[in-house]
């Protein structure tokens, strides 16, 4: 756990020292009245919370990295999990992109066709799924709503 | 006479519609271990926006009450909570179905979730009005205060580590101050996108976060060995007996589940306690006081009504602070203030003088969906045991492609799309990195709420702080918030050292 935290304590620092350099240049104080905040002060106190914590979180971490003595299992990573997520999150970019390209209820039949086939569900199924989940889209928003998918 | 007019509003076969299907939709995502009510709002909210307000909202609260009681319907069967609050129900319901009382333990679950929440609407509808009279008088300090002490809860109950959840709060925060500045309009970290000028919208984040972001979460920790166990559960088909309890077992109830419709209901009101907690908290309780305390865990009636009864009685007490405050007592409250302000209503004590016909509206929705969950729960207990047999790919494509689809409704935008996406992505990474996303949906909702306040006190004052401590309500808020920081931390060493020893 402790990797985790290290990398992500480096991000959240990186995180608030890229919103309080602009901060600084909004203005902590206002031009209008005396010891107001301005648009920059917020922003910036909150950026500096964020590297104060994750600096404090970074420091944890390399404690609880120094005081393993034994060395730790290692977390096992189901790699075919790793992968579903990663192709999920590829079909649905290519989906975004399929809208459009083809129109929207051409993209959902194909993308919900393709994530079920995917996931080895049967043929039937996967068939069958797509085409009623693009005809209820078609009844709840495009019939009911009024609501047009277009890009 | 906000009554009257609120009476008017729900009698309209429209409503009532949308209340049946909201209850529906929950009752089958509630039932469905993996998808949350909170989901579930999140994915339908903008498809609210497309109907009036009071349609809208009556299938929200419909979606919202149902989820949560049906949240006991896989508990029961097949040992795993539908929803995280029904956590506790598993003990006494699946025992009790194993002993061959599976219809009784979920009529029990009907009848007690209908009873936890009609009890928390009525404390709803008695304290809400009193609240926001009091509170209408705060000023800009009394709101920042408010907004830290919401702020505060959340992370002060963030799952085992306060500082990630400071961490991510804040990070929430820092979100909110993309946009326009509240105060001076100057544009903030917009990097030349027209789209950003609005701000980073609530709605999509959160659809993202909570739909894109679990359903990546669950493939990623998918374990079939698991699914396995779950499958051979559903399978063993027990014989589930009569559904209602007898006379006498409905009177030794009496005592037990209105102790637990109490506490369920003051938990709910505490920002960011949710269900999970109430339940946890009242079955410990309930057992404390029981005649039989070693039946609890082991089939207990009596657990199992507490238990039920405390997770639905959490959402009155929710809905009193997001109505009165306009502070979230959960993720849910959260959606639904985002909904109330797309409609136009800021929730706060404000709104029970401008819009006081729509919180009655809101409190007698309530009232309804219990009604309804009661009759469907009742008539369709036995049959919901077949919503389990849905398969989680298709929930998985089901939920995806319904969460693309809501977030460009929203404003048929592509970009609110890609937020969702991002922030579906980013949700992912929260929870691997061991981050609760809760903090950061605050820190996003309650951003603006804290800077506009803050800067306008320090507006009155002339710049001057002491304005936050020369308060005398600003400074009890102070003090509870310091206590809700400080308290868990005191708590986790105390028992560190009481292990120890």
């Amino acid at each position: 756990m402790y990797k985790k935290n290290m990398i992500s304590s480096i991000l959240f620092i990186i995180l608030g020292g890229l919103f309080m350099k602009p901060s600084l240049d909004l203005g902590l104080t206002s031009t209008t009245s005396d010891g107001v905040p301005g648009a920059g002060f917020f922003p910036f106190f909150m950026g500096l919370g964020i590297v104060i914590l994750g600096l404090i979180l970074f420091i944890t971490a390399l404690i609880q990295q120094k005081k393993l003595t034994e060395p730790q299992e290692k977390t096992v990573v189901n790699r075919e999990n790793v992968r579903n997520a990663i192709v999920m999150t590829f079909i649905i970019l290519v989906y975004i992109l399929l809208w459009k390209l083809v129109g929207y209820y051409l993209a959902t039949f194909i993308a919900a066709f393709c994530v079920n086939w995917y996931f080895k569900r049967s043929w039937i199924f996967t068939i069958g799924f797509s085409a009623v989940f693009v005809l209820l889209i078609y009844a709840i928003f495009t019939a009911g709503l009024k609501i047009q998918f277009v890009m | 006479m906000e009554w009257a007019a609120a009476f008017d509003q729900v009698l309209h076969l429209n409503v009532m519609f949308y209340l049946l299907v909201g209850a529906i939709i929950g009752t089958v995502v509630g039932a469905l271990p993996g998808l949350s009510a909170t989901m579930a709002i999140a994915i339908l909210t903008p498809l609210t926006f497309w109907l009036s307000p009071n349609e809208g909202f009556a299938m929200l609260i419909g979606v919202w009450n149902s989820a949560i009681f049906a949240g006991g319907i896989s508990a029961i069967l097949v040992n795993t909570p539908g929803t995280p609050a029904s956590i506790m129900q598993s003990l006494d319901g699946y025992k009790m179905y194993t002993k061959g009382q599976g219809g009784l333990a979920l009529g029990i679950n009907v009848i007690y979730s209908v009873f936890g929440g009609v009890f928390s609407t009525l404390m709803l509808m008695f304290f809400s009005f009193p609240i926001a009279r009091f509170a209408i008088k705060f000023g800009p300090t009394e709101y920042f205060a408010v907004a830290l002490l919401g702020m505060s809860m959340m992370i002060a109950v963030s799952e085992k580590s306060i500082l990630k959840g400071l961490i991510v709060g804040l990070a929430g925060v820092l979100v909110s101050t993309i946009g326009l500045d509240p105060i001076l309009a100057v544009k903030r970290f917009t990097f030349g996108s027209t789209d950003l000028i609005a701000g980073v919208t609530f709605l999509p984040v959160m659809i993202g976060m909570f739909g894109i972001g679990e359903v990546l979460n669950q493939i990623y920790e998918r374990d079939k060995a698991v699914e396995a166990v779950e499958e051979a559960q559903k399978k063993q088909n027990l014989k589930l007996g009569r559904v209602l309890p007898t006379k006498k077992q409905f009177l030794s109830l009496i005592r037990p589940t209105v102790i637990a419709g109490a506490i369920g209901s003051f938990i709910g009101a505490v920002p960011a306690a949710g269900g999970d907690i109430a339940s946890i908290i009242v079955w410990g309780q309930s057992k404390k006081m029981s005649k039989h305390p070693e039946e609890y865990g082991e089939g207990s009636i009596e657990g199992l009504a507490a238990a039920s009864t405390a997770n639905n009685a959490v959402l009155g007490g929710a809905l009193t602070t997001m109505l009165t405050l306009g502070i979230p007592g959960d993720a849910v409250s959260a959606i639904l203030i985002g909904s109330l302000m797309m409609y136009g209503m800021q929730p706060g004590p404000k709104m029970f003088t401008e819009n006081s016909s729509f919180v009655a509206t809101i409190i007698l929705l309530m009232l309804l969906a219990n009604v309804v969950i009661l009759f469907l729960g009742l008539a369709t207990a036995k049959a919901s045991a077949k919503v389990l047999n849905v398969k989680k790919e298709t929930v998985w494509v089901a939920v995806t492609l319904f969460c693309i689809v809501g977030a460009f409704s929203l404003n048929n935008s592509v970009f609110d799309v890609m937020i969702m996406l991002a922030a579906g992505i980013l949700g992912f990474l929260f929870k691997r990195g061991g981050f609760v996303p809760g903090p950061f949906i605050l820190g996003l909702l309650l951003g603006s709420l804290l800077e506009a306040n803050m800067r306008r006190a320090l507006v009155m004052s002339r710049g001057s702080y002491a304005i936050f401590f020369t308060r005398p309500i600003t400074l009890v808020i102070f003090i509870f918030i310091t206590i809700s920081l400080v308290y868990p931390t005191l708590k986790s060493q105390l028992s560190k050292r009481k292990k120890a020893a």
